[in-house]
C-alpha cells in the first residue's frame, strides 16, 4: 500500500510537471508570444524594450519557465502583467466562490440521486426509472448556459422571484440567507447535470450487487427485500459511488465555467473566461495548473477510498491502462 | 457533462472489450458461422424505439444540412435591410429576419452544416488519433507506450474546457482550428481502448497459430482490433460527437467559438443573447436543434452499444429476473 | 496626441467583444446643423425625460454596471475606459470641460483660473487653488503637477500619455500654486493636455520611474492617495469596486452620493438585464438593439445623443499589405467609387436604428472644427460608383470582379470579432460593394491580437474601426500625416498628402481659434476628396439611468458629447437608494 502511494504521488508530480510545461509552452507559441502582447503599442520602440526588459520578457523561454516554476514551488503564482497584481490575490477568493458553489450543487444532487438511483433499481423500467432516465439524457444533452439564461429570463426577469445573478446582494456579503438565495438557480442548472450521472450510477451499481451471489443467498434464507437491500446489497453498492465522487473533485474545482459565467458567480471558471480573454496568462496558468492538482487529487483519493472500503482491491501491481 | 459521458463510454467499452476475448480467442475455424456480431447488433438496434428514432432525427438534420441550398432560397449570409427583425413568416420567411435582415430559417440550415461537421470531424479526428496512439503504444510497448501514456495522464488531468478556452484566446478561432482543439482533447479515450485491446492480443495464442501460417502481423492486428475495439470505439464515437457539438456551442456562447460570416448554432446562440429581451425566439431555435440533436446522437449510440453489449444478450433472463424481484416485493 | 487612441475608447468595447459584444450607435433623428453639439444632445434627451429635479439628498448609493475591469487607476498609467471612470470619480481634473466641450475651471477643478498663455504661445502658467488637499491631508502643490508632467514625458516611466506632453520643453515651479509650463513649439490643442488628473509627489518621489507601474498605488486602494470627492475603498477583483465619499474632501461643493459601486458584468447584454431587475441604477452604454426593450420599463430613461466617437473604412497603400503585392486603392476615383458605393444612411438607419450621424471629415459634426458643406459628401450612388471605376481603370473580369493591370479587385476587410455593430456593418460594406463589382471578404479578429499584429504596425489590406476621441481636439496629425507612419505614430494606412501634412503642423501652430478653424476647413474639405478614409458616421452610446432613483438637476444632466460625459457633474447628482 505505500509503496503503492509512493509510486502514485511521483507518477503525480511527473504528470503535474508535464501539465505545467505544456501550458507554458502554448503560452509562449501563442502569435507574438506574450512580449507583444503586453506592450503597450502607445510605447515606443525603446520605452517597449525598457518595459519588456522590467517584464523579463526579453529572457530565453526556458529560463523563463525555470524561474516561473521556482517562484510557484514557493507560492509565488506571480503577478499580473497589466497592473502587477499577485495572482493569489485574485485566485484564491474564487476559488472558495466556485467550492460554494459546486459544494452545495454537488450536496444537492447526491440527497436526491443516490436514494432515487437506489429505488429506481429495484423497482427497474418504472414511470421513476424512466424518469429519472429522462433527465439522465436532458441532463447529458442540454447546453448549460442555455438552459441558465432561459431559468434566468423566467424567474429572475419575467416572474421577479429569484436574483439574476451574483453571489450576494450588494451590501449583504456574508448573509446566509442571502447566498441561499442566489444559490437557488445555478445550482439548479448544475444538479441537472449532477443528478443524471449519479442516479445512473448508483442504479448501474445497485443492479450489480443485486445479481451477486450473496444476496442470492440472503434471499434464499428469506430475508425480508427491504432488509436485503439496506442492510446487505446498500454498503457494497456505494463503494463504487465513493470512487466516482473521488473522481468528481475536479469537476467540484473547475466544472462549472459555463455556469459562472452565466449567473455572474465570482469564481474561479468565470475568472479564467475573463483572464482568458485579457490575455492574463499567469492567472491563467495557475488556475490550469491548480485545477489539474485537484483532478490528480482526486484520482489518488479515489484509488485510496477504493483500496479501503473493498479489502479484495488488490493495489501495487497496477502498470495497466488505469494509472 | 461531456466528460462523463465519455467515462460512460469507456467503462462500457472496456468491459466490452474484456467479455469478448474468450471467443476471440477460438480459433478461428472456416465454417459456415451464424449470423455475425453485426448482424444481430443491427436487428437489436432496429427493435429500439428510442435508437430508431434518433437515427431518423439525426438523418434528417444531416439530409437538411446537405441539401440546404434546395430547402431556403435565401441566402444566410446575405440580409437585406430593409428586410430587418421580421417577425416569423412574413414574406416567405419561416421564422423570421434577424437584426440585419437574413433569414433565421436559413441560418438555422447552414448552422447545422457546421455544428454537424464539427461534431462528425470531431469524432473521425479523434478516433483516428487516438487509434494511431493506441496502436502505436500497444505495439510498441516500453517507453513509447510509457510516454503516450503519460501524454494520457496529463490530457485527463487537465481540465478540458480549460484549455480548449486558452488554446482558442490565444490561436484565435476558425472553423478548422476548432476541429483540431477539439480532437485534440478528446483522443484519450479511443487511445486506451485500442491500447487495451493490443495488449489482449499479445498474450493470444491463436497470434502465434496465425504467424506460424504466414499471416502478416499487421493482418492479424487490423482484424483483430476490427473485431474487439470496433465496437467501443463506434459507441464511443458516437458520443463524441454529440460532446464536440455541445463543446462547440459553449466555446462560441462565450465569443470564442466560430466567427462571422460563418454560423453554427452555438454562434446563433451567443447573438440571441443580444436579442434575449427583445425576440427571445432566436435563442430559442438553435438551443432546440442542439439540444434535439444530442439527444439523438445519444440515443444512437445507447443502441449500438445495448446492440453490441453481449451482456444484453440475457435481457430475457435479466427481465425475468426482475419481474421475479418485483413480484417478491410485492408479496412482502 | 492622447485624444485619438484606440486602446481607450475601444478596448473595452473589444474586450467585452470577445463575450458577445454589443456596441451600439445613438439616437439622434434630426442631424443638426447647430455649432455645438450640445444642442441636439438635449431635445434627444428631452424625450427621455431626465430624472426630475427636486431638493438633493445626502447619503445615498449609486451603483454603475460595467463589462470590463480596472487596469489601474493611476493618472499616469490609465488608458482604459473602466479606469477611467474610477479616476474621474476619485480624482480631481486639473481643468475640467464645461457643457459645450469648452475648458473651464469648476469648483471641483484642482485649476485657480484658466492657464494665461504667453505672447509666443509657448508658455503656460497654471495657478492651482491654495485649497486643494489630498485625501492624506497633504496640500494639492506645484510640485505635485510638475513631477506629473516630468514623470509623463520620460519614457522610462512607460506612461501613455508621452505623446501628450512630449511638446512640453521643461515645467518651472513658480511658487508653490504656479507653475509655467514651456513648449518647444506652438502647439493650440496643449489646453485640452491639461485636463488631467496628477499625482501626489510627496507619494511617489521615491520610487524609481521604471518600477512606477509596479508600484501598488493606482492598484491597492489603501495606498492610493487621491484628491477627489470620493475616495476608493475596496476592490474586489472581476466583482465590483466600491468609492466612499471622502468626509475630508477639500472642495466647497461636497457630493450628495456617499458610496458609489462599480459593479462588473460579463457584456452589456448581462448589464441592461441587471438595470431591469433593478441590481444597478446607471449602466454607461447598452446595444443599440436594447433601446426599445428598455424603454418598456417606465423606471428607466434612455440618455441618446451621438458621442465622441466616429467609425472609418481605413484604405491600406502600401503594397506589400496585399497578397499579390498591389494596393487597389491607390486611384483617387477608386476611393471615391467606393464612397459613393456605400449605403452608409442605410447603415445609420437599420444597424443604429437611427442613432449616428454621417461624416464626411475627421472633425465630428457639430464642433467647432466641422467644415460642414466645405466637405465632399458622398451619397449612395451605386451608378456613379461604377463609372468612376471605369474612369480608373477597372474592367469586369469573366467572373464578373473587376480588374485592373491583371489584378483582381478583391480584398479582405478586418475588424474585431464580437463587436455586433462593427459585424453588421462589415456585411452591409461586403453586399454594397459586391454590387459595384468589388470583392470584398469581411475578417473578424480578436481585438487586442489584432491591434497588436495588424493596426498597430499597418499590415492590413483594409479595416473597420473607430477613433475615440477623449479630448475635443480637432488635431489629428498623428492619425493622417506621413511623418506618423508605424511604428511613430497611428497612420497604419500609410497615406501621404503632402498638402494634409503642412496643414495639420499649420493647424497646430494656429492659436486663434477662428484662423485654426479656417485651417480645419481646408483639411476637411482636401480629406474628404482624397480620402485616406471613408468616414463613415458618428455614433453614440445609450446611457441608461433609473429614473426613479438618481437624480440631477438640469444644468448637471449628463453629456453625451464629452468623453466620460455619462459622468458630467456626476458630484451634484444624488441617489434614494441607500
Amino acid at each position: 500500500m505505500t509503496e503503492y502511494l509512493i509510486r502514485r504521488i511521483i507518477q503525480s508530480v511527473l504528470v503535474l510537471f508535464l501539465i505545467s510545461i505544456l501550458s507554458f509552452a502554448l503560452i509562449h507559441a501563442a502569435p507574438g508570444g506574450p512580449t507583444q502582447i503586453f506592450l503597450s503599442p502607445n510605447l515606443s520602440a525603446e520605452a517597449g524594450k525598457i518595459q519588456a526588459h522590467n517584464l523579463g520578457l526579453d529572457r530565453p523561454v526556458p529560463v523563463q519557465y525555470f524561474i516561473w516554476l521556482g517562484n510557484l514551488l514557493q507560492g509565488d503564482l506571480g503577478y499580473t502583467f497589466k497592473n502587477h497584481i499577485p495572482v493569489g490575490k485574485i485566485l484564491w477568493p474564487t476559488v472558495g466562490n466556485t467550492m460554494v458553489l459546486m459544494g452545495a450543487a454537488w450536496l444537492f444532487s447526491l440527497i436526491i440521486a443516490i436514494p432515487w438511483g437506489i429505488y429506481n433499481s429495484t423497482r427497474q423500467y418504472g414511470i421513476s426509472d424512466q424518469t429519472s432516465n429522462i433527465i439522465a439524457y436532458l441532463g447529458f444533452a442540454m447546453p448549460t448556459f442555455w438552459f441558465g439564461i432561459i431559468l434566468q429570463q423566467y424567474f429572475a426577469l419575467k416572474l421577479g422571484w429569484l436574483p439574476l445573478s451574483d453571489m450576494y446582494t450588494m451590501g449583504k456579503q456574508g448573509n446566509m440567507l442571502d447566498l441561499l438565495y442566489h444559490l437557488i438557480l445555478p445550482v439548479t442548472v448544475l444538479t441537472l447535470g449532477f443528478l443524471a450521472a449519479y442516479s445512473k450510477y448508483s442504479r448501474a451499481s445497485m443492479i450489480d450487487v443485486l445479481d451477486q451471489d450473496y444476496i442470492r443467498t440472503a434471499r434464499a434464507k428469506g430475508l425480508k427485500e427491504r432488509r436485503v437491500v439496506f442492510r446487505h446489497a446498500l454498503r457494497n453498492a456505494l463503494i463504487p459511488i465513493i470512487t466516482v465522487l473521488g473522481l468528481d473533485l475536479a469537476v467540484l474545482v473547475g466544472g462549472a465555467a459555463l455556469t459562472e459565467s452565466v449567473f455572474n458567480w465570482p469564481g474561479m471558471g468565470r475568472l479564467f473566461v475573463q483572464m482568458a480573454v485579457a490575455r492574463e496568462y499567469s492567472v491563467l496558468m495557475s488556475i490550469t495548473l491548480l485545477v489539474s492538482v485537484f483532478v490528480i487529487l482526486g484520482n489518488l483519493l479515489a484509488d485510496i477510498l477504493y483500496a479501503i472500503v473493498d479489502p479484495r482491491v488488490q493495489l501495487g501491481r497496477s502498470g495497466g491502462a488505469s494509472s | 457533462m461531456t466528460d462523463m459521458i465519455l467515462e460512460k463510454a469507456v467503462s462500457a467499452g472496456t468491459r466490452n472489450t474484456a467479455q469478448g476475448t474468450p471467443s476471440a480467442a477460438q480459433p478461428p475455424v472456416p465454417e459456415k458461422r451464424p449470423p455475425g456480431p453485426w448482424k444481430t447488433a443491427m436487428k437489436k438496434f432496429m427493435h429500439n424505439p428510442l435508437a430508431v428514432t434518433g437515427l431518423i432525427i439525426l438523418l434528417i438534420f444531416v439530409l437538411a444540412a446537405l441539401f440546404a441550398k434546395w430547402l431556403t432560397p435565401f441566402d444566410p449570409t446575405h440580409g437585406d435591410l430593409l428586410d430587418s427583425s421580421l417577425p416569423p413568416g412574413t414574406d416567405g420567411h419561416w421564422l423570421g429576419t434577424d437584426e440585419l435582415g437574413r433569414d433565421i430559417f436559413a441560418r438555422l440550415l447552414y448552422s447545422t452544416r457546421i455544428s454537424l461537421s464539427i461534431g462528425f470531424l470531431v469524432a473521425l479526428v479523434s478516433v483516428v488519433v487516438g487509434s494511431l496512439i493506441g496502436a502505436i503504444s500497444g505495439y510498441f510497448g516500453g517507453w513509447v507506450d510509457t510516454i503516450f501514456m503519460r501524454l494520457v495522464d496529463v490530457m485527463n488531468s487537465i481540465p478540458l474546457l480549460f484549455l480548449n478556452i486558452l488554446i482558442l484566446a490565444i490561436f484565435g478561432s476558425k472553423v478548422s482550428y476548432m476541429i483540431m482543439i477539439l480532437a485534440f482533447t478528446s483522443w484519450m479515450s479511443v487511445a486506451r481502448l485500442v491500447r487495451g485491446s493490443y495488449l489482449q492480443l499479445r498474450e493470444m495464442q491463436y497470434v502465434e497459430a496465425a504467424k506460424a501460417i504466414g499471416v502478416s502481423s499487421w493482418g492479424i492486428i487490423f482484424r483483430h482490433l476490427l473485431r474487439n475495439a470496433s465496437a467501443p470505439i463506434i459507441v464511443n464515437a458516437t458520443l463524441m460527437v454529440g460532446a464536440a457539438i455541445l463543446s462547440e456551442s459553449a466555446l462560441s456562447f462565450l465569443g470564442l467559438g466560430i466567427q462571422e460570416p460563418d454560423t453554427s448554432w452555438g454562434k446563433m446562440l451567443s447573438n440571441a443573447q443580444e436579442f434575449m429581451l427583445v425576440d427571445p425566439l432566436q435563442a430559442l431555435y438553435p438551443g432546440l436543434c442542439i439540444l434535439i440533436v444530442v439527444l439523438a446522437v445519444n440515443f444512437i449510440g445507447d443502441g449500438i452499444r445495448d446492440g453490441l453489449d453481449p451482456k444484453k444478450s440475457t435481457i430475457p433472463q435479466r427481465r425475468l429476473d426482475k419481474w421475479r424481484k418485483k413480484f417478491s416485493k410485492s408479496g412482502v | 496626441m492622447r485624444k485619438t487612441n484606440w486602446l481607450s475608447g475601444i478596448t473595452a468595447v473589444a474586450l467585452v467583444g470577445a463575450l458577445l459584444a454589443g456596441c451600439s450607435g445613438k439616437k439622434d433623428n434630426e442631424p443638426s446643423a447647430s455649432p455645438t453639439t450640445s444642442a441636439p444632445a438635449a431635445t434627444a434627451s428631452a424625450s427621455a425625460s431626465a430624472p426630475a429635479a427636486g431638493t438633493p439628498v445626502d447619503g445615498g448609493t449609486l451603483t454603475i454596471s460595467t463589462f470590463s475591469d480596472i487596469v489601474s487607476i493611476n493618472p499616469i498609467y490609465v488608458s482604459d475606459t473602466a479606469s477611467g471612470d474610477i479616476q474621474n470619480l476619485a480624482f480631481a481634473n486639473l481643468y475640467d470641460y464645461d457643457r459645450n466641450a469648452n475648458v473651464t475651471v469648476e469648483p471641483w477643478s484642482l485649476a485657480a483660473e484658466l492657464p494665461k498663455v504667453s505672447e509666443d504661445g509657448k508658455t503656460y502658467t497654471v495657478k492651482l487653488k491654495s485649497t486643494a488637499k489630498w485625501s492624506d491631508g497633504q496640500p494639492v502643490t506645484a510640485d505635485d503637477l510638475i513631477y506629473f508632467i516630468n514623470t509623463v514625458k520620460n519614457p522610462d516611466a512607460g506612461s501613455p500619455g508621452i505623446s501628450s506632453f512630449d511638446k512640453v520643453d521643461k515645467v518651472n515651479k513658480i511658487d508653490d500654486q504656479t507653475v509655467d509650463i514651456v513648449l518647444n513649439q506652438v502647439y493650440a490643442p496643449f489646453l485640452n493636455v491639461l485636463v488631467t488628473g496628477i499625482v501626489p509627489q510627496h507619494v511617489l518621489k521615491d520610487v524609481p520611474l521604471k518600477d512606477l507601474q509596479k508600484n501598488a498605488y493606482g492598484i491597492d486602494p489603501a495606498k492610493t492617495v487621491t484628491n477627489g470627492p470620493w475616495k476608493w475603498t475596496e476592490w474586489k477583483q472581476g466583482q465590483y469596486i466600491t468609492l466612499e465619499a471622502d468626509p475630508n474632501y477639500w472642495g466647497e461643493k461636497k457630493p450628495h452620493i456617499a458610496k458609489i459601486i462599480y459593479k462588473q458584468y460579463a457584456d452589456q447584454n448581462t448589464e441592461v438585464q441587471a438595470i431591469i431587475k433593478g441590481d444597478t441604477q446607471m449602466t454607461e452604454a447598452i446595444p443599440v438593439t436594447q433601446i426599445d426593450a428598455v424603454k418598456k420599463h417606465e423606471n428607466l430613461n434612455v440618455i441618446l445623443a451621438p458621442g465622441p466617437q466616429y467609425e472609418y473604412l481605413n484604405f491600406n497603400f502600401k503594397d506589400e499589405n496585399f497578397p499579390d503585392k498591389y494596393s487597389p486603392f491607390k486611384g483617387q476615383k477608386t476611393r471615391q467609387a467606393i464612397a459613393y458605393a456605400l449605403n452608409r444612411q442605410g447603415m445609420v438607419d437599420k444597424v443604429l436604428k437611427g442613432t449616428g450621424r454621417l461624416m464626411n471629415s475627421p472633425f465630428l459634426p457639430g464642433s467647432w472644427a466641422d467644415p460642414g458643406d466645405e466637405a465632399v459628401n458622398y451619397n449612395f450612388d451605386p451608378e456613379k460608383a461604377k463609372q468612376l471605376l471605369a474612369e480608373d481603370g477597372w474592367k469586369a473580369g469573366s467572373d464578373g470582379i473587376l480588374a485592373k493591370d491583371g489584378h483582381k479587385f478583391s480584398f479582405e476587410l478586418q475588424y474585431n470579432a464580437g463587436n455586433s455593430r462593427r459585424e453588421q456593418v462589415a456585411q452591409v460594406i461586403q453586399q454594397n460593394l459586391k454590387d459595384v463589382g468589388i470583392e470584398v471578404k469581411p475578417k473578424a479578429i480578436d481585438f487586442s491580437t489584432w491591434i497588436d499584429q495588424n493596426v498597430t504596425p499597418g499590415k492590413f489590406p483594409a479595416l473597420l474601426l473607430s477613433w475615440s476621441l477623449n479630448n475635443p481636439d480637432p488635431d489629428a496629425e498623428s492619425i493622417f500625416s506621413s511623418k506618423y507612419f508605424p511604428p511613430n505614430g497611428q497612420n497604419g494606412g500609410w497615406y501621404k498628402n503632402e498638402k494634409l501634412d503642412a496643414l495639420w503642423v499649420k493647424g497646430q501652430q494656429t492659436v486663434d481659434k477662428d484662423e485654426r478653424a479656417a485651417v480645419y476647413k481646408e483639411i476637411g474639405k482636401e480629406i474628404s476628396i482624397d480620402l485616406p478614409y471613408v468616414f463613415m458616421y458618428q455614433y453614440g452610446l445609450p446611457q441608461v439611468v433609473d429614473g426613479t432613483t438618481l437624480h440631477w438637476a438640469e444644468e448637471d444632466k449628463p453629456e453625451s458629447s464629452l468623453a466620460y460625459g455619462y459622468l458630467f457633474h456626476v458630484i451634484n447628482w444624488w441617489s434614494d437608494k441607500k
